[in-house]
């Protein structure tokens, strides 16, 4: 005897219960999926598998950022810097509430800011953008880093962006480099760029820094973190 | 006395009674220091103009005005001493931000 057919639009009610649902699978439009972790994405590991898988699509992972508008003696940025990864990105900018002001650059380790020892030497070439004149920034044997030096206070520009790339900060007995280039405004408000180097004699596995006008508060300031992906 | 803030990972804050001495500390040191610095801002700029003039020499085309007012470019610091004498050859036009001494003029 043939079935009879079901008329599905007629005599069904109440819900599925989801224990009696199943997984739909890749091949079906499904994930075949019945979890996944918090703050992951979906990812193809194979033709027909998906699974949870942390965002690797970039080479540099966000981190943290801070920014502030409000006049403040220290910035301090620290606890950024772990062995989550080797080597760090990070984009700054400043500005000076009194012009003429240099950005000092003190860091930190898990005991705090290292503000002694005279480890701090930098060196940067620059070019003046007013008339391609060379300038330098440089220094050794210092308690703290200078990002720049005699820079205006703008108000419609910042004093000083940059980016400092961390070369291995948390590496134990072994000096922390760190790339910089920058951009600032001079005395007469013309531009600067310096490409350069910061480097810490000191072998302290570093968590971060905070840095400081030489003299007066900054007082517009943004840091963007970012960890490189080792692969 | 003037409150003093620190911005702390975000959160902006009071200095602590450390942080406000070396915040006092460098700044005193700091300013200390403005004499020196005006005098080796102001001799980076005569270095640049006297090397930017050095070409007239070699080529024996500068003039007698030239030739003073490169003396008085490399007299500057003997004849300029105090901080507010580095000031005046450091002041800018607000505008067009050119240095205005005198001392400073090409003939």
């Amino acid at each position: 005897m043939a079935f009879a057919t079901i008329d599905m639009t007629k005599g069904i009610t109440g819900v599925t219960p989801t224990a009696n649902l199943p997984t739909i699978p890749v091949t079906k439009g499904g994930t075949n999926l019945t979890s996944g972790t918090t703050d992951q994405f979906l990812k193809f590991t194979g033709t027909t598998t998906i699974a949870s898988a942390a965002d690797n699509a970039g080479a540099l992972v966000p981190v943290k950022q801070s920014s502030g508008t409000s006049a403040t003696a220290n910035v301090i940025v620290n606890g950024w810097i772990t062995d989550t990864y080797e080597n760090y990105v990070m984009d700054y900018y400043f500005n000076v509430a009194t012009s003429g002001e240099a950005v000092s650059m003190t860091l930190y380790d898990a005991s705090g800011n290292i503000s002694s020892g005279n480890n701090y030497d930098w060196s940067h070439l620059g070019i003046d953008g007013s008339d391609g004149s060379t300038e330098t920034l440089y220094n050794s044997g210092q308690n703290a880093f200078r990002l720049c030096h005699g820079a205006n206070d703008d108000t419609g520009r910042f004093s000083v962006t940059g980016r400092l790339i961390w070369l291995h900060p948390r590496l134990s007995g072994k000096r922390t480099t760190i790339l910089h280039n920058m951009r600032m405004l001079n005395a007469s408000a013309q531009c600067w760029t310096f490409n350069g180097a910061l480097e810490f004699k000191g072998t302290n596995q570093l968590t971060g820094f905070y840095c400081n006008s030489t003299s007066g508060d900054i007082d517009t300031w943004g840091v963007r973190c970012y960890g490189i992906v080792n692969s | 006395m003037v409150d003093r803030y620190v911005d702390d990972n975000g959160v902006r804050r009071l200095a602590t009674a450390d942080e406000l001495a070396e915040i006092n500390a460098r700044e005193t040191a700091w300013s200390n220091d403005a004499p020196n610095r005006k005098l080796a801002e102001i001799r980076k700029i005569r270095n640049k103009k006297l090397q930017e003039t050095d070409w007239l020499v070699t080529s024996e085309q500068i003039t007698d005005a030239e030739k003073t007012w490169r003396e008085n470019l490399r007299k500057i610091p003997q004849d300029y001493t105090t901080e507010s004498q580095y000031d005046e050859l450091l002041a800018r036009d607000p505008s067009t931000k050119e240095l205005t001494h005198s001392v400073w003029s090409k003939p």
